[in-house]
């Protein structure tokens, strides 16, 4: 049907311009129903059970959770049902992907897909950079382009963490572009023939001498570490033969080769010429909106501005000048800042739109996200002895995503458009090889956990704790510490000796390696976490911090550098004491989709599934555990958000005069499962508050056992 | 979402312990106790538990195990004789150098990663780091191959990190406690929930999953309930009662030193003897670049009365025959001093210290040459220490195991166990 719409539209296209075809664009309901139809054709040989379209309200929780990371409130769901059936859904769809919210919920997606770890070089920029790469709907492309080419300050320019994540090693570069960006594991052929596929040591050898020139360095001025950057050297370190083929032979500089066929021509519905001719457009609207800008600016905007421009410079120019030139002069010079041409030559094979594999690399990531499976699997294995289940619709996809100027929020809404996300489950007696079946021809929804984040915010929406709700001084709380305290000088006449520096001994228990901020924490702080400031984060700090220390006469400079250097006191003696201290405690939890990421060692989320993204095979495990019961029956989260608190709604249908038992039961399962209860149900939360000391309480572990279940954590 | 389904093992029906042993013996099509056997002659193990002292950072090897009196390179310190005649320590160690005779001291470790990352990983699991493999740490490897014994983790990290399971599954990662003697808050109920509301609760959920699992369909809800069953009998254990170190008498406290480290010595010796296979007890801060003696002589203070304290009350109850004490750290430290009175990384010779399990003390194995520059004697390969450990517990360390990608590894990479350790 979409074809023939595409035809029709071809012909008056093609006689008004005729230099590129035009065609009409497909939305996203159009390329979900045409892929659904390419899907069921190569189907066509396959047997499973078929399982009906998800519920309503089923539909509504899950596309919350995938879209937004987090299940609908009570007043989410009344506004949901409002909406006429037929527009329910893609409306909803709509909404949830202009939401800020859903940069936050993807943004964990490609912080996995990219490893990006808040705690090295620039990583938090990175972080920061991603989710406003997410927020600001920059091109799929585009993004990988400047990861790929980025050159500069760790944390000044935040792509850099990308390729700082490795140190910039050019071999393990080489395999991250590939598997990351391509979902092709061509790492296995830097030191042998690749077992399983078609790649040479020399295919390998090729793509890494775009990283042959790329190095991490360090700068540093009057002592101090200036930052990392990422610099082009003159020499290639990327020699052939390898070394251990060498045998005295001399190894030359290899020259950089793309090792991946790209399509010969357009494809049958023309998405390169689309593509070309979306930027075109793109390129005209942004040139029109600058000439009307600058027709529209009035005198005072102007004036403003130039006021604004002559007190910075006033104020900088000495310094702020000089000490700019400075940074650049530092070390290497002019290389500082030097982009680099390889890897951009590298970013533009990768992103062309000739090279399906990457988009086709995408679309099956998202897909496998979002319907929790993948037409190739693992999803950064694709090679021909794993071929893709679904080949056609998988290519079918991917030429849409390009036609679509690699849109994100585009390929997402497809996606949740597509008959195969909005399945339900088989019901009755399944066989397991039929599930399996049926899960493989996407005919079912697999059983899909929560992502940890998702698990994490929800539990926080479902308990109200976003916001206080318990009155303030309601919760007081004594809370006993122990802490170290010197309690005189060490008796040491022969060598009267520094205090170490910090980090360099001490008593501190070892915070993770090498003072890795990976390091577990204790207590219930393992529910709690660090968040960023993705607006500071990405703030330009180089020149700032360059034009302080250039303002700061040495001696002041010493002097600061001095304090962090031991002091000149004996060693002391330490006691530990018991320390008791009142607090109110009044939880109050927020989002973790902006916690600085990955979390410590041990905390909610690594034991939910988040990996700490160190080595490129590190995929979410989400399989129980027994830390994870621990951690749900035991934890600060689910209890906080399981009792019941005054400042909620629920409180007054409990515990009030007008308190009404089954309207208090119907939200505690809206407002946790996203459903009503049914008869069986009602009757068995009966008994639970009958069978409490108070109804408050009834309802409390009520709560505890929705947020505890099964159908809790697993999506409809 | 289960991509990898045969990769993440948890707790999925088929254990994945009958699995991977079934694919070894298929492989190797011999006995596993003859190849035991063959590593080292006339050896019965003993050894059933293993403490690991991580010393993160990079700990001195002249400062501590190795010293060099009177050379350009001793530093500040002395040597000092232990209770064994002929071998000397840093005087940073008085009361560790009476417990000797139960100490093998090995000064010729030869590495090869002067990187903190890249070093503490191969110490760690034996393997050298690699892109797209995350090889398990020492420690899941005996929990992979020991069965548990007792309530408690097979393998108990404190304080700081242990290296993950990789490819030995999620069963074999360290159950992670921050600091000994805190109460770990999620083996209890919270405190506002009594006994018999917790378990009532516990009730309702199991009925309520029940009437779910049927619509879920998931392979992993009779895991899920498994893991709940395990979760609750740890909370009811009184095994648990082996965390609360503060419990001991004060004199005993005090003899460990009164100290994090001490107490995590201390807690590490009530694991072992509750039945846990493997302790680790990790402390930072040997990345001594500026200042290195002072910082060495303080952790000389933390750390001496601990191990000594350990050793001398495993020997006296017997258990330190099955236990095995084993520090380790990433590399030493540079012979020469630097201007701030800062030793750096050092991979090239460090030292390490193992008592027990079978080991025989009061010996040294290999030397470094005159100013601890590089190994002198008998070398020894990272791997061959992470082989001795296998070789005390009677695990042989070429057993191989599969990769989710079905690739065979080796417990341990290519290592010989040190055979001087055992004889």
């Amino acid at each position: 049907m979409i074809r023939r719409l595409l035809l029709t539209a071809l012909v008056p296209a093609l006689t008004a311009l005729a230099v590129t075809p035009v065609v009409a664009k497909p939305n996203p309901a159009q390329i979900a129903a045409r892929a659904d139809a390419i899907l069921k054709e190569e189907n066509k040989t396959r047997e499973f059970p078929q399982a009906a379209q998800v519920d309503d309200l089923g539909f509504l929780r899950r596309i919350y959770v995938d879209l937004i990371g987090r299940i609908p409130t009570d007043a989410e769901i009344q506004q949901y049902q409002a909406l006429p059936a037929a527009e329910r859904r893609t409306q909803t769809i709509t909404q949830l992907l202009n939401r800020n919210e859903f940069a936050n919920r993807w943004a964990v997606f490609f912080n996995d897909m990219f490893r990006v770890r808040y705690n090295i070089d620039g990583g938090a920029a990175l972080q920061a950079y991603v989710h406003e790469a997410l927020r600001t709907r920059v091109p799929y492309d585009v993004l990988a382009k400047k990861l790929i080419g980025a050159a500069g300050r760790a944390g000044s320019q935040p792509e850099t963490g990308f390729i700082l994540n490795d140190d910039a090693d050019p071999l393990a570069m080489t395999g991250v572009v590939s598997q990351v960006f391509l979902g092709i594991r061509i790492s296995c052929a830097q030191c042998h023939d690749h077992p399983f596929d078609v790649w040479s040591r020399e295919d390998f050898y090729d793509l890494a001498a775009f990283f042959g020139k790329t190095r991490r360095v360090e700068q540093r001025f009057k002592m101090r570490l200036l930052g990392v950057y990422l610099q082009e050297m003159q020499q290639t370190s990327i020699l052939w033969p390898p070394e251990d083929k060498a045998k005295g032979k001399t190894r030359k500089a290899v020259s950089p080769k793309f090792p991946f066929e790209l399509d010969a021509t357009d494809g049958p519905n023309h998405h390169v010429a689309r593509l070309t001719q979306l930027r075109e457009e793109l390129a005209a609207t942004a040139k029109a909106k600058q000439i009307a800008k600058v027709q529209a600016a009035n005198v005072d905007d102007l004036l403003d501005d130039a006021v604004d421009k002559a007190a910075t410079k006033k104020e900088s120019l000495d310094v702020f000048a000089e000490a700019k030139k400075d940074v650049r002069s530092i070390g290497v010079g002019a290389d500082m800042y030097k982009a680099s041409e390889l890897r951009h030559a590298l970013a533009d094979h990768v992103t062309n739109p000739l090279n399906k594999q990457f988009a086709r690399n995408i679309v099956n990531r998202v897909w496998a996200q979002l319907i929790g499976r993948g037409f190739v699997n693992p999803v950064d294995d694709f090679r021909k002895d794993n071929p893709a289940s679904h080949p056609r619709t998988l290519d079918f996809l991917a030429e849409e995503f390009i036609a679509s100027g690699y849109d994100f929020q585009t390929l997402v809404q497809t996606i949740v458009l597509t008959p195969q996300y909005q399945r339900g489950k088989l019901t009755g007696t399944v066989s397991p090889p039929d599930r399996l079946a049926a899960e493989e021809a996407f005919a079912t929804a697999p059983a899909r956990r929560m992502i940890s984040e998702a698990f994490f915010d929800s539990i926080v929406q479902a308990g109200h704790l976003f916001t206080p709700k318990h009155r303030p001084g309601d919760n007081m709380v004594t809370v006993v510490s122990y802490q170290r305290v010197a309690v005189g000088v060490k008796d040491d006449p022969k060598k009267p000796n520094l205090k170490p520096l910090p980090g360099s001994g001490g008593q501190a228990m070892m915070p993770g390696m090498n003072g890795n901020p990976q390091a577990g924490v204790g207590g219930y702080d393992l529910e709690r976490g660090i968040e960023i400031d993705f607006k500071k984060a990405l703030k330009k700090e180089e020149e700032l911090a360059i034009e302080k220390m250039k303002a700061v006469p040495d001696a002041v400079l010493e002097a600061e550098m001095m304090k962090n250097m031991p002091d000149q006191k004996q060693r002391m003696r330490y006691k530990t004491v018991e320390v008791r201290t009142q607090v109110d405690d009044n939880p109050v939890f927020f989002s973790s989709m902006k916690m600085a990421s990955p979390a410590p060692a041990g905390h909610f989320l690594r034991v939910f599934g988040q990996t700490d993204r160190s080595s490129l095979d590190e995929i979410r495990d989400h399989s129980p555990s027994m830390r994870q019961a621990l951690m749900m029956v035991n934890g600060k989260l689910t209890n906080e958000a399981a009792r019941v608190g005054p400042l909620e709604p629920m409180y007054k249908l409990v515990a009030g005069e007008k308190a009404n038992l089954e309207a208090a039961i119907d939200l505690a399962y809206r407002e946790i499962l996203t459903r009503s209860p049914n008869v069986e149900e009602v009757t068995e939360a009966k008994a639970i508050i009958a069978d409490a000391q108070t109804p408050i309480q009834g309802m409390a572990d009520l709560r505890w056992a929705l947020l505890n279940c099964n159908e809790f954590r697993y999506l409809p | 979402m289960s991509l990898r389904s045969s990769g993440c093992a948890g707790y999925n029906a088929l254990s994945r312990r009958t699995f991977l042993g079934a694919a070894t013996g298929t492989f190797l099509g011999m006995n596993l106790q003859s190849l035991v056997a063959r590593a080292g002659t006339d050896f019965t193990p003993t050894a059933e538990h293993v403490i690991l002292f991580w010393n993160g950072g990079g700990m001195s090897h002249i400062d501590t195990f190795d010293p060099k009196p009177g050379r350009p390179t001793q530093g500040e310190f002395e040597p000092i004789p232990t209770s064994v005649p002929g071998i000397q320590i840093s005087e940073i160690f008085p009361l560790l150098a009476k417990q000797m005779k139960h100490i093998a001291l090995i000064r010729s470790i030869a590495g090869t990663n002067g990187d903190h990352g890249r070093a503490t990983y191969q110490l760690r699991t034996s393997y050298n780091q690699s892109a797209n493999l995350q090889h398990p740490g020492i420690g899941s490897v005996v929990a992979h191959e020991k069965e548990q014994a007792g309530d408690l983790p097979s393998y108990i990290t404190i304080g700081g990190l242990a290296p993950k399971a990789g490819y030995l599954g999620q069963r074999c990662e360290a159950y992670y406690v921050g600091r000994p003697g805190d109460r770990d808050p999620y083996l209890a109920f919270p405190a506002n929930i009594g006994e018999v509301r917790g378990n009532k609760r516990l009730d309702i959920l199991q009925r309520m999953n029940q009437r779910q699992n049927a619509k879920i369909l998931s392979d992993d809800t009779d895991s899920a309930q498994t893991a709940l069953v395990d979760a609750v009998k740890l909370m009811r254990s009184p095994a648990l009662e082996a965390f609360e170190v503060r419990k001991e008498k004060p004199e005993v406290l005090e003899r460990y030193g009164d100290s994090e480290f001490g107490r995590g010595a201390l807690l590490a010796r009530r694991l072992v003897e509750n039945g846990v296979r493997f302790v680790q007890v990790n402390r930072g801060g040997f990345d001594v670049h500026a200042n290195a003696f002072p910082a060495m002589r303080d952790h000389g203070d933390i750390m001496d009365p601990a191990l000594a304290s350990l050793i001398s009350d495993l020997a006296e109850s017997g258990l330190l025959q099955k236990t095995l004490i084993i520090t380790l750290s990433e590399f030493g430290r540079t012979p020469k001093i630097n201007p701030q009175e800062g030793r750096d990384h050092h991979p090239t010779v460090f030292s390490c210290l193992m008592a027990g399990g079978g080991v025989r003390g009061g010996q040294v194995i290999g030397s470094s040459d005159a100013d601890g520059f590089a190994p002198k004697d008998r070398p020894v390969k990272v791997p061959e220490i992470h082989a001795s450990i296998c070789h005390a517990l009677g695990v042989n360390p070429n057993k191989e195991v599969m990769t989710p990608l079905q690739r065979p590894m080796k417990l341990v990479d290519n290592g010989i166990p040190v055979k001087e350790l055992f004889s």
